[in-house]
């Protein structure tokens, strides 16, 4: 053994925990999760301050709601799991425009390419299979194809492109739709880089007091992601926050199915923000599923203000979540300060 | 059980922690801890050493992730423990081949320990690699931090073994070129 090894081998111990958490989930190294369980989730840490937060939140509507889940939705051509046959019974997937409604530029351009990313990964994996090789041996990982060329390489980062075949077919959906694309990404920003960045003041206000920003990424336009848990008396409530600014292809993707299963609802949170909510949820009755959809309920609210739009989501999860889960975790963002307004 | 109720089991100084911690991620630290030991009685030794190892350390800590806290610790203790063992003992499972592959990435004539503090390696390593790029870090991390088999990070990967290989291949000459760099 050369000398060196044994301390490069340990020195590996000091790896990014978000790294090792992708890692594990990529390489499936953790167990299944346990087996879903009804219980009441509690958002709030304390009675009273459930008191005083639900107090704040007023103005609930039903008749009119700002955005319809359906205005959002465009059809994939995913169709069941990714990567499992179709099945007769095996349900439809749908986009969900991370910008905008589903006619916008953001969201066609978005819906094109990942159509031809599920499509074209399908196609390229099943000729690898058919000649004995890996599902993934066609991708071109090494870099070669866009080693010194930044834009390429940001679409490999970014974009998922993973070769140059691939990368083009993303150039030409930008050039018809007339977008930009993301250039840089910032994984784990200090919170330094991420107020910077996206120029946002503090809108983040959970119970618990924590002012960290839970940033997972952040683009150079200011769009970010981020990924956090929201401490509960009986565990934590990981959700998502994405923002997405105007005339850039967002990088993301999100598959929703059943949509006639959400209950949408309007309603203003305490900070004054006027959100649309869509929830799929179990609770109170578990059986109060149709039987072809999964046990898995899923929470979104949407915000727009002066061509800037947040998403949060919940989910899918075993867990069960409630309205008044969905309006308690809304109550921690001051959205309006999140699109820098 | 999620982990922030596990934590909050730690936090309470309740015995019911190790319980579901066991639960929950006994089979992962076990994987780590013997893809390096590659011997059952020494897993389970190690295995308790870590919950024991978090039963120290929280209260004080309270990670948002324990697969990742607890799998540092394991892989920590299971490096320490196979330090301590004599040579003869170290023979088997993957840490040998991979202690072999590692070697290809240390400099020519370059005193790792001498060179670069302790705290500066990792440091480096860590931004290495971040930097990599989502396939080759995944397969990376597989073999030289979880101590796959080259088989077994095929099969979880979805690359084929030769692809695996080459990777790997591409990822160390890769760090030799940054190491050379800090020389």
């Amino acid at each position: 053994m050369k000398k060196g090894a044994w301390t490069l081998l340990r020195a590996m111990n000091a790896a990014a925990e978000a790294d090792l958490l992708d890692a594990e989930k990529a390489l499936g190294l953790l167990d299944a999760r346990p087996a879903p369980v009804l219980r009441r989730r509690r958002i709030l840490r304390t009675a009273l301050l459930a008191a005083v937060l639900s107090a704040l939140f007023v103005g609930t509507a039903y008749a009119v709601w700002r955005i319809e889940l359906s205005q959002k939705l465009t059809p994939s051509v995913v169709v069941g799991e990714i990567g499992a046959p179709p099945t007769e019974t095996a349900e439809q997937k749908y986009y969900l425009a991370e910008y905008g409604l589903a006619d916008s530029p953001e969201a066609r351009a978005s819906q094109e390419m990942w159509d031809y990313y599920w499509s074209y990964t399908e196609r390229r994996g099943q000729e690898c299979l058919d000649r004995g090789l890996g599902y993934y041996d066609w991708i071109d990982e090494d870099g070669d194809w866009y080693a010194g060329d930044p834009e390429l390489e940001a679409l490999f980062t970014i974009y998922s492109a993973s070769n140059r075949e691939m990368a083009e077919k993303i150039l030409e959906i930008r050039d018809r739709y007339g977008l930009k694309l993301h250039s840089r990404e910032t994984v784990s920003p200090s919170q330094e880089e991420f107020y910077a960045l996206s120029g946002v003041e503090p809108f983040y206000f959970p119970p618990s007091g924590e002012e960290t920003v839970p940033c997972k990424i952040i683009y150079e336009d200011g769009s970010f992601v981020l990924e956090g848990g929201l401490e509960t008396e009986e565990g934590s409530s990981p959700f998502v926050l994405t923002r997405n600014l105007p005339g850039v292809l967002p990088a993301g993707s999100l598959l929703v199915d059943y949509p006639e299963e959400y209950e949408q609802w309007e309603a203003v949170n305490r900070f004054g923000n006027s959100l649309s909510f869509a929830l799929r949820s179990r609770y109170p009755d578990p059986g109060a599923f149709t039987e072809n959809a999964p046990e898995m309920d899923h929470l979104l609210v949407f915000y727009e203000q002066e061509g800037v739009s947040l998403t949060l989501t919940v989910g899918p999860t075993m867990d069960c979540l409630s309205r008044a889960d969905a309006e308690a975790l809304a109550d921690c963002f001051d959205f309006e300060k999140a699109c820098g307004k | 059980m999620d982990d922030a109720g596990i934590v909050d089991l730690y936090w309470q100084r309740s015995e019911r922690a190790i319980e579901e911690t066991d639960r929950k991620y006994g089979p992962y630290c076990r994987t780590i801890a013997y893809n390096i030991l590659h011997d059952a009685e020494d897993t389970e030794e190690c295995v308790d050493d870590t919950w024991m190892g978090a039963w120290g350390s929280m209260p004080d800590k309270r990670p948002a992730r324990l697969s990742a806290f607890l799998g540092r610790i394991t892989r920590n203790l299971a490096l320490n423990r196979i330090a301590r063992q004599n040579s003869r003992r170290r023979g088997g499972g993957e840490l040998p081949l991979a202690l072999e592959e590692l070697g290809d990435c240390v400099p020519s004539a370059f005193d790792l320990e001498e060179e670069l503090e302790a705290k500066e390696l990792e440091e480096q390593l860590r931004r290495f690699i971040s930097q990599l790029p989502k396939a080759q870090r995944r397969v990376f991390l597989g073999r030289y931090y979880y101590l796959l088999s080259i088989e077994e990070l095929a099969d979880r990967s979805g690359f084929s073994q030769s692809k695996v290989k080459s990777m790997l291949f591409r990822t160390r000459q890769k760090l030799l070129a940054a190491l050379e760099v800090s020389a």
